[in-house]
């Protein structure tokens, strides 16, 4: 982990429970504080709960105004 | 905030309960030739309902099973399918499977797949939503279920357009409703498009991820009346502001019903206007809906809360027989005013025990209403023909009790079609009727529920019990029993009469079971059987399974009860109406008849009771199903309301004695349990001479 080329991959929770959007959120804010980019798995989420959309969306403009990659695979 | 959804689920799954058995109710109706629109209108707003829940949790085999379903009782209702008995095959088929869903989305159990494919199938074809040959259907070789049904085409019904904003509140995601499922529960109406607004997302380091900050405004085009619509919105209108906007232009001058264009027709409409309103006259303009009866406000309440109020009830019970006993030394002249108050605040306090019961008491129908699909299945299962009568189904009972009905009368009428009611040649041959009637009926007396199942098959093969009971060495060979010992014979563990086992009944581990079930809820089941016009069992239970109606008798020292329900009368005998028996017995003659004296004081072995009847008293109590019996007691002392305590639970079964309580005066008595004094009696020789004196 650390430095530019390597970019943290990190899974979104499959049931999109309120409490791991939790800790996603917080593991968010501490990648975002170390200048690490993000890549959001997704594999495992069939179907986006409505908290998991605005969680990501809200992320997407947090690492973008500071220029950090971040997307979904 | 999953256990929050968990409760949410829970809750539905209680109301999947009500509105399966709801709807079954009004198939029955239907069938019976009931008022059809009320019946038609409650079966649709009943799957209706299951389906905007099961829409809401993301049940989608749930979910779309009942919109098939919604959609054929639609046309119903608008007079567009015929109701007749295909369709009414048919109903209950949906109504079977309706119930298997909700399980499978509640337990797992997965339904039956060719079972669900066939009715689904069969619905949407009936719906007309599925218009060519029933291809998918599984089993080409069953009947079509739909053979028969007469509907028409659904005419298109004109499409309108709706604005729909909608803005949760902060606890919809916590609450576990996801606007997402409600979107899709629009989307299932029609076309949607839809904008997201999400000018309110915060900052991520803001966000609390269980408050939804996104709003969402829906376009939706769709045929589907403006019910669907608001029924939609209504499921989340504590937790979401949503408004609806009606955008559909105004139709120039045209009819407001332009769909089948008949005098049949717009008769039929008009006859189920009140059950489907057309679309809203104009756009935001609030329709009447006079469909909708007026809800009656209900509050649900966990079951230990009401037994936590139940049991407090029950110790308040005993507190003005206590205090009459303790005022019975006072003038009543001169404390005229605290008598007064004693009687009233006795009367309060029985409403209050009243009230305490009648909030746990569930009408019988909720039981009841399974047995039409029983039987039908048995039907199929047995090649017999039976019509099910069913009546006193709003007999109301403790909740508790009607859960635990299920099993042992769905044992008994398993038992009655299998063993009692004969195949149609049989009957034909005996001079029946082929088609053999079930008859389930329930009636409160007094403290009770009496509840009976008679057929009119072939009554007790009582010489095949008999062998049977020999061969499986639970009676000695030559043993001469009565009618009604061979019959309560049945009821001892492990007899089964069947031949083979069958998957019906007769595997040897009911008849016992259900008298084991019926008597741990304070009831007792009889039979009566008469060779060649049938068998009825009767059961016979407390409505509440706290409180008792009981007759305080003395023996001895000690206090026994006796449930006032069962009492037929109290005297003391001359001695010219006892007839003493080979030294053992001693019978009562008794308005013609000759009854078995049972002495309490013998039989519980009491020291200083009364041998001599004739100095004590005879109270003659009546068993469920069972024979007339005489008890002997030295005396009464009176009737009193008391608190049934389980005597198994704090100390151990004892032969005879169903319950504890503590009376008014503080002092501990035991309940007797009649129906097994009945069986001790049953069990001892009689003497010929005193079966039948009349």
């Amino acid at each position: 982990m650390g430095g530019d080329s390597a970019i943290d991959r990190l899974e979104l929770p499959a049931t999109g429970e309120l409490a791991a959007l939790g800790n996603l959120k917080t593991v968010l804010l501490d990648r975002l504080a170390a200048g690490q980019a993000v890549h959001l798995d997704a594999r495992h989420v069939h179907e986006p709960s409505t908290a998991l959309v605005q969680l990501v969306e809200s992320a997407a403009a947090a690492f973008a105004a500071r220029e950090l990659a971040f997307g979904l695979v | 905030m999953a256990t929050e959804e968990e409760d949410l689920q829970r809750i539905f799954f209680l109301e999947c309960e009500e509105l399966v058995a709801s709807a079954e109710q009004s198939v029955e109706t239907l069938r019976a030739g009931g008022t059809q629109d009320d019946a038609i209108n409650a079966l649709f707003r009943a799957v209706h309902s299951i389906k905007g829940g099961a829409g809401a949790f993301g049940l989608d085999r749930l979910a779309k099973f009942a919109h098939a379903f919604e959609s054929f009782m639609d046309l119903l209702r608008k007079g567009r399918a015929t109701l007749d008995a295909a369709a009414i095959d048919l109903l209950f088929d949906g109504v079977d499977v309706l119930r298997m869903l909700v399980d499978e989305a509640q337990n797992g159990t997965q339904a039956p797949p060719q079972r669900y494919d066939a009715a689904f199938s069969a619905l949407r074809k009936a719906a007309g939503l599925e218009t060519g040959p029933a291809d998918s259907a599984p089993e080409p070789a069953a009947p079509d279920p739909t053979a028969g049904i007469e509907f028409e085409a659904p005419a298109a019904a004109a499409l309108r357009q709706y604005r729909i904003v909608l803005a949760p509140g902060p606890r919809m995601l916590a609450a576990g409703v996801d606007p997402l499922r409600v979107i899709a529960n629009l989307k299932a109406l029609g076309s949607v498009s839809v904008e997201i607004d999400a000018s309110d997302l915060p900052a991520l380091e803001a966000l609390d991820p269980a408050v939804c900050h996104l709003r969402w405004t829906i376009a939706l085009e769709t045929s589907a009346p403006r019910d669907d619509v608001d029924e939609i919105a209504g499921m989340i209108d504590d937790l979401a502001d949503v408004a609806i906007e009606d955008l559909t232009p105004p139709e120039p001058e045209a009819p407001p019903e332009p769909v089948v264009p008949t005098a049949e027709a717009a008769t039929a409409e008009a006859a189920t206007a009140a059950a489907a309103p057309v679309a809203a006259p104009a756009a935001g303009a609030p329709v009447p809906d006079t469909r909708r009866e007026k809800p009656v406000a209900t509050v649900r309440v966990d079951v230990p809360k009401l037994e936590r109020l139940g049991n407090m009830v029950g110790e308040l019970i005993i507190t003005p027989a206590f205090l009459a006993r303790q005022a019975s030394d006072l003038d009543t002249e001169k404390h005229r005013r605290l008598f007064r108050a004693l009687d009233e605040m006795s009367q309060h306090i029985r409403d209050l025990a009243d009230a305490a019961t009648s909030i746990r008491a569930q009408p019988l129908k909720v039981v009841f209403s399974r047995f039409g699909a029983l039987v039908r299945d048995l039907e199929k299962s047995t090649g017999k023909r039976i019509r099910l009568e069913v009546s006193g189904e709003g007999t109301e009972i403790d909740k508790t009790v009607v859960e635990r009905l299920s099993e042992p009368l769905t044992h008994l009428i398993r038992n009655s079609v299998d063993h009692g009611i004969e195949s149609a040649e049989k009957r034909l041959a005996a001079g029946k009727d082929p088609v053999g009637l079930l008859k389930l009926s329930a009636e409160q007396r007094g403290t009770h529920v009496a509840i009976e199942l008679s057929d009119d098959g072939a009554g007790v093969n009582r010489p095949r019990v008999l062998a049977k009971a020999i061969e499986r060495g639970l009676v000695s060979p030559g043993a001469n029993l009565s009618d009604q010992e061979i019959d309560d014979l049945l009821f001892v563990p492990g007899f089964s009469t069947a031949e083979a086992v069958t998957s019906v009944s007769g595997r040897g581990v009911g008849m016992d079971a259900v008298r084991a079930t019926i008597a741990e809820m304070g009831g007792q089941v009889g039979l009566v059987s008469r060779t060649g016009l049938g068998t009825t069992f009767s059961l016979h239970l407390p409505l509440s399974l706290a409180i008792l109606d009981a007759m305080v008798t003395l023996v001895g020292l000690h206090s026994y009860l006796i449930p006032t329900s069962a009492i037929i009368e109290s005297l003391r005998p001359a001695a010219s109406a006892l007839v003493r028996m080979d030294g053992q017995n001693t019978l009562l003659a008794w308005r013609g008849s000759m009854l078995r004296i049972l002495s309490l004081g013998a039989e519980f072995s009491v020291p200083g009771a009364m041998d001599d009847p004739t100095r004590g008293i005879l109270v003659i109590v009546k068993p469920a199903g069972g024979e007339l019996i005489a008890l002997q007691v030295d005396d009464l002392i009176g009737q009193e309301p008391v608190v049934v305590k389980s005597l198994e639970r704090n100390y151990r079964k004892v032969r005879g004695i169903s319950g504890a309580t503590i009376l008014g005066d503080g002092r501990p008595a035991l309940i007797l349990d009649l129906p097994a004094l009945g069986a001790v009696m049953a069990r001892r020789p009689r003497a010929e001479a005193g079966t039948n004196a009349g």
